[in-house]
């Protein structure tokens, strides 16, 4: 009988051991599927990241692997190069005149949509009139706020009629909010369903949750396309992609977190940069305890970039303020609170009147942002001392835009985009008519103001005066707790080259990947 | 038959009183004599005594408090399983983990047993009718793994500590209902039983002062076993992201967490691993012993 427990314990240890061992193996929080790893078939790129294609529609998209996919198969008029320097892309050349209040734009010539039609002044027309639409729901038409008319000049070129000089016109052109669509498709409605571009590669197919299958365009303007099929496959953790690469099943990963992409086995060529993006933790200030500018104040002064960035991201980053790059980014990071001030924050509470604290609950989602339940954590102790209670709700990644759109929530943990044009940034947010306005959950006449007075500034000198009162008002009011820029990491797997990992997060330079 | 037949004296209650004590001692003895049995009080004492010191603030540090000076540190005096990339002291964390693990699973184990026994003593003891019909929602229950059922009922209600055990416990109901209602069949049929029926005494009676101490072995085997299921259960919604928010410690959580350090910080994935299989290995243990030590025959031997 005792040989028999022997065997029964050592079974059983063996057979919880493997379970624990299975467990590790699993992918992390918030997925309730397990990843999807299967071997790539000859021919088909298979990028992997955390989160998965939401919308198909570009004009909709607010998540960041929707712009990384669909940036494949629309293009703009403008786009930024590695040097977030504006540079042509469906437009070749662009002039201002009348004072800065005409743009015209000349379009390139034998471009094609993946529908067969040619590529005019048409289109640019149609697009730039549905991003304006307000029941598009665009979520970038703020960028056009400025434009009263949209003129074709001929079959190769267009002319925006501006209300005012406008410096940040260009820049806010190059957001994928602002694509170039068919006018076939616009008419037909079918965006939602069967994108439609000029890009380097073509829709394939979308299994939402799941993946989502691009194909070579035959008839791309810029040349030849070298992959013939690229898969976005989602991995609900970043350990299991850097299993996926090693397994040799995945050729791109795409990941966030230092403490994988910098462990990965020396074979594998890591890019990594320093993106275009911040976190934020969002406050919703018009109800609730956050609607006191005093509690908000409190938790500004509370909260510790410096240990955040270490937690969550091990330091790989830096701490930012409200415009985190560029000629017009935030010195000192907060006009409040630079670096934490525990007894700022408790007389914040005094003065709004909660001297012992108050309660709020905070949304993340790790499908996102696999960072942002470190953030959280480590957040949530830092604002316990001084007896802010933060509950912390994690959402998968569909359910979290919803809410994010909704402006359904306290406070939010979010990676939003940035650009170096502070107008650019937040207008959107926090100027009159602001599309986004909802998410931001803030609005102030000072603030509108500020952000117009600094697009229509004439010289570089007073547009930094302005902006520097921008970040100052946005960090002294503490409408969001700006908290840091991190490291994008790019993951190339074996044999993989000619891919490179730019600011602005686009895959484009996967027309020109080869893989050996 | 007459009332004289020796067979048919019953016991007065005060002989059934020292009956169930004895039989109460004599369990605590056999449970002590089978090996696995001794392991299993052990280890399920070791358990016990940890969650206790950490309900109590006997932790060595605070589960809570993050230390940027001490992150990512390996095992050493100070910190004998090492800290996490928030510079939390991990053994700290762990024991209050564990203390979550069995409050989770203690309540889940509750729930399924209270309405499992409770379903399976009326499917065994009321009429057929009442039987077919607990037992044919018994069998939808069954068709759907325990862990589903608990994903789906979290995914419904919410991550949160009470809703875990709530989702946990729903799960297991229908085990207990299978496993009471076949000794209570047996029971309702065996020779003492009808006798005190034939004597008048009531429903009641008959089942809680004869029928329910009887199956008190076979319970108390699957309560143990249910708890060892239900501390994995715990861990793997937790692992999903679906256990209760932080700062609530939570061992799945944990092991979540460090799956991208396990390369570099194999201490973080080690100490809730090991935590989660002494924990499961002790109630099963528990479990076969007390199932030896319930068992007539093996009693016997």
């Amino acid at each position: 009988m005792g040989q028999k427990n022997l065997v029964r314990g050592v079974t059983a240890i063996v057979a919880i051991g493997g379970l624990a061992g299975a467990l590790s193996a699993l992918p992390a929080s918030g997925a309730a599927r397990p990843a999807t790893v299967r071997h790539a078939k000859s021919g088909n790129f298979v990028v992997a990241n955390t989160s998965s294609v939401q919308k198909l529609d570009p004009d909709v998209i607010t998540n960041f692997l929707d712009f990384q996919a669909l940036g494949l198969i629309y293009d703009q008029l403008v786009q930024f190069n590695q040097k977030l320097q504006v540079v042509p892309d469906l437009a070749t050349s662009w002039t201002f005149s009348n004072g800065g209040k005409v743009l015209t734009f000349q379009l390139r010539k034998g471009v094609k949509f993946d529908d067969g039609t040619t590529f005019n002044s048409a289109d640019v027309v149609a697009s730039l009139k549905r991003v304006q639409a307000p029941k598009t729901g665009d979520a970038s038409a703020s960028f056009l706020s400025t434009v009263t008319a949209v003129v074709p000049e001929g079959p190769n070129a267009v002319k925006l009629v501006l209300s005012r000089p406008d410096s940040s016109i260009l820049s806010g052109l190059t957001s994928q909010n602002l694509s170039m669509l068919s006018t076939k498709a616009i008419a037909a409605g079918t965006l939602a369903k069967k994108p439609d571009g000029t890009g380097p590669f073509a829709f394939s197919s979308w299994s939402p949750g799941n993946s989502f299958v691009v194909k070579a365009n035959g008839s791309y303007w810029g040349g030849k396309v070298t992959l013939p099929t690229v898969k976005f496959e989602t991995i609900p953790s970043e350990q299991s992609i850097a299993s996926a690469l090693e397994a040799n099943s995945v050729q791109l990963g795409l990941l966030t977190q230092p403490q994988v992409a910098n462990h990965l086995p020396s074979s594998f060529k890591v890019d990594k940069v320093l993106d275009l993006s911040y976190r934020a933790l969002m406050l919703q200030d018009k109800t609730g305890p956050l609607a006191n500018v005093n509690n908000r104040r409190a938790i500004a002064c509370a909260v510790n970039r410096k240990q955040v960035l270490g937690d969550a991201v091990f330091g790989q980053g830096q701490v930012v303020g409200p415009v985190p790059v560029g000629q017009f980014a935030t010195k000192p990071v907060s006009a409040l609170c630079p670096t934490p001030d525990l007894t700022k924050a408790k007389a914040a509470l005094q003065a709004a009147g909660d001297p012992s604290g108050f309660s709020f609950t905070a949304i993340t989602s790790t499908d996102l942002d696999p960072t942002s339940a470190a953030q959280a954590i480590a957040v949530q102790s830092q604002l316990a001392q001084v007896g802010i209670k933060m509950s912390i709700q994690n959402l998968a990644g569909d359910a979290y835009i919803q809410d994010w759109l909704k402006g359904n929530f306290q406070a939010a943990f979010a990676e939003n985009g940035a650009d170096p044009n502070p107008y650019t940034m937040y207008f959107r947010y926090f100027g009159t008519g602001a599309n986004l306005g909802v998410p931001a959950g803030y609005s102030s006449s000072a603030l509108q103001k500020l952000l117009v007075q600094g697009d229509a500034a004439t010289s570089t000198a007073s547009q930094q005066r302005v902006f520097n009162s921008l970040s100052s008002n946005l960090t002294s009011n503490a409408v969001w707790i700006w908290l840091f820029d991190s490291f994008d990491y790019a993951a190339l797997g074996k044999g993989v080259q000619g891919f490179t990992i730019t600011p602005t997060r686009s895959l484009q330079s996967l027309r020109s990947t080869t893989v050996s | 038959m007459t009332l004289a037949d020796p067979e048919l004296v019953l016991p007065t209650e005060a002989e059934e009183e020292s009956d169930v004590t004895a039989r109460r001692q004599g369990l605590l003895s056999a449970l002590w004599r089978s090996p696995n049995g001794r392991a299993g009080l052990i280890l399920v004492g070791l358990v016990v005594i940890a969650a206790i010191a950490a309900a109590f603030g006997g932790t060595p540090y605070s589960p809570t408090f993050q230390n940027p000076a001490t992150v990512l540190k390996s095992p050493s005096l100070a910190h004998p399983f090492g800290t996490d990339q928030f510079g939390r002291d991990i053994v700290s964390l762990v024991l209050d983990g564990l203390g979550v693990s069995l409050e989770i699973a203690g309540l889940a184990v509750l729930i399924a047993g209270v309405v499992g026994t409770v379903a399976g003593v009326i499917a065994g003891f009321l009429g057929r009718y009442v039987s077919a019909v607990i037992m044919r929602i018994t069998d939808m229950m069954f068709a759907i793994p325990a862990i589903l059922l608990g994903l789906a009922v979290v995914a419904a209600l919410g991550a949160g500590w009470l809703n875990s055990a709530l989702a946990i416990g729903i799960g297991y109901i229908p085990i207990f209902v299978r496993v009471v209602r076949g000794p209570v069949l047996a029971l309702r049929e065996s020779g003492y039983v009808r006798a005190g029926r034939v004597l008048g005494f009531s429903q009641g009676r008959l089942l809680f002062r004869h029928i329910l101490p009887n199956i008190a072995g076979v319970l108390s085997v699957q309560v143990s076993l249910a708890l060892a299921w239900s501390v994995l259960a715990e861990a793997s919604l937790s692992f999903l992201g679906l256990g209760p928010p932080p700062p609530t410690a939570s061992l799945g959580e944990m092991v979540a967490q460090s799956g991208s350090l396990a390369s570099t910080a194999w201490w973080t994935l080690a100490a809730p691993s090991l935590a989660i299989v002494v924990a499961v290995i002790g109630f099963n243990l528990l479990g076969d012993g007390l199932r030896d030590a319930v068992d007539p025959r093996t009693r016997r031997r």
